[in-house]
């Protein structure tokens, strides 16, 4: 049966949502306004043949797109792993808290805009390398290193302040 | 086979995979490899956590301001950004008085169904969601054309899996039919004129529906012959809603809604 773009659109509104907050590192404002003009601009491109394929993993693209377009040179972001990634903790074991979304997506902003792209693309939507590297617009060695930050989002979701934020006490 | 190849051949780990020898030679490596395992663990617990935030639902005002915004750039076919769309909008007198009475009266019906909630814990305004969906089409131009009751039964069985005939009676003249969705229910709604007015008839197919005979929605009940705020008549058979929205008398479109009940 064939799906009109506005049933898509409020089925996976929440999923897309939450995306949207992590990239902007939980500044609602900005992801509304990043999930309106993603939603909005794909609308008039839905029926083309990647839609059809796959159209749930066709919009998580779109919003990668719509947010790196609004972002820095990429240059700037992969410059910066080395210093950051030195001081970062070991990633935890065994036990990580829970949230509310804002809490978690505020974690991101300890990311560089571009590796939250390849962290929420990879890490957190399952893509494959090769594809999240031609949607990030880097070579599949850059995105390796662009992942590295996973560890950051790691260390920073057992951090004193993010159970300040919301999140559970550790046992 | 070091630790960075074996996470890339791996990933994502939760895919199955065809047992090919460098999937075989990455999964020994994983097996000797304490770095690897916790990598993969920590993986899982990153995953379980976002999947859990992932489930929340979006604040519901930031639904409907993106749907609305949506749906008039659909209406405008404005293409990036979304500022472009308003404009367009308000090009008509005739969309703006439309657009303008549209609003007090969604306004009107938002404040009366809080109200009838108040009194009335628990009880649904069945009336609201379909006024909100008349009212973005009383400001947009997606409507598809056919008077034929065949053609429509045949789309609604198309489109929808229902074998239904559109709604007929004195002085009603069929005008077309479109998809809707409305509070996560795909249906359709059905147009026709009537001395001059626009009536809208929604069909809603929805399992957990259940059978109530037709009532005005508390908030149309000021809604008279000639006044321009649309009245709105819901009610249900089984595994159907349906809706009844127009400026007519509460009256007129309650006797149509019976009608159409009986079938």
């Amino acid at each position: 049966m064939r799906v009109i773009f506005e049933e898509l659109a409020a089925r996976e509104l929440d999923g897309l949502y939450a995306g949207a907050l992590f990239l902007t590192a939980g500044d609602a404002g900005a992801a509304e306004r990043l999930l309106t003009s993603t939603l909005v601009d794909a609308a008039s491109v839905y029926f083309g043949p990647m839609a059809a394929r796959d159209p749930c993993r066709w919009l998580d693209g779109r919003l990668i797109t719509e947010f790196l377009a609004t972002q820095p040179r990429l240059a700037d972001g992969l410059r910066a792993p080395a210093p950051l990634l030195a001081s970062t903790p070991p990633a935890p074991r065994g036990w990580l808290p829970h949230m509310d979304t804002p809490a978690f997506c505020r974690l991101a902003e300890a990311l560089p805009p571009v590796a939250r792209a390849a962290v929420w693309l990879v890490a957190l939507r399952r893509w494959h390398y090769d594809d999240a590297a031609t949607m990030v617009g880097v070579t599949r060695d850059e995105l390796v290193e662009l992942l590295r930050y996973r560890d950051v989002l790691l260390a920073a979701l057992v951090t004193p302040t993010a159970h300040r934020a919301g999140g559970n006490v550790a046992p | 086979m070091d630790c960075r190849r074996t996470r890339e051949i791996l990933w994502p780990p939760e895919r199955p995979r065809l047992a090919a020898d460098d999937v075989l030679k990455a999964r020994g490596h994983v097996e000797g490899c304490v770095s690897c395992r916790e990598y993969f663990a920590q993986d899982r617990l990153l995953l379980q956590t976002y999947d859990s935030v992932r489930r929340e639902s979006a604040p519901r005002a930031v639904r409907e301001r993106v749907l609305d915004a949506l749906a008039r750039g659909a209406a405008t076919g404005a293409g990036p950004g979304v500022a472009e769309a308003r404009p367009a909008i308000w090009k008509s007198p005739a969309h703006r008085r439309r657009a303008a009475t549209a609003l007090v009266v969604l306004a009107g019906l938002t404040l009366a169904g809080a109200l009838a909630r108040r009194h009335q814990p628990g009880a649904p305004d069945a009336g609201a969601v379909f006024v909100e969906d008349y009212l973005r089409r009383a400001v947009g131009e997606d409507r598809i054309v056919a008077s034929d009751p065949e053609a429509i039964a045949r789309f609604l069985a198309r489109e929808l899996g229902l074998v239904r005939a559109p709604l007929s009676g004195d002085g009603l003249e069929l005008t077309g039919a479109e998809i809707c969705f409305l509070e996560g229910h795909r249906g359709a709604m059905i147009t026709y004129h009537k001395a001059g007015r626009i009536l809208s008839y929604y069909v809603i197919p929805n399992e957990r529906a259940r059978a109530r005979p037709p009532e005005v929605s508390p908030g149309a009940l000021s809604g008279t012959a000639g006044g321009s705020a649309p009245t709105v008549v819901t009610w249900a058979t089984a595994s159907l809603e349906q809706a009844l929205v127009g400026a007519f008398p509460p009256g007129e479109l309650l006797a149509l809604a019976r009608h159409a009940a009986l079938d």
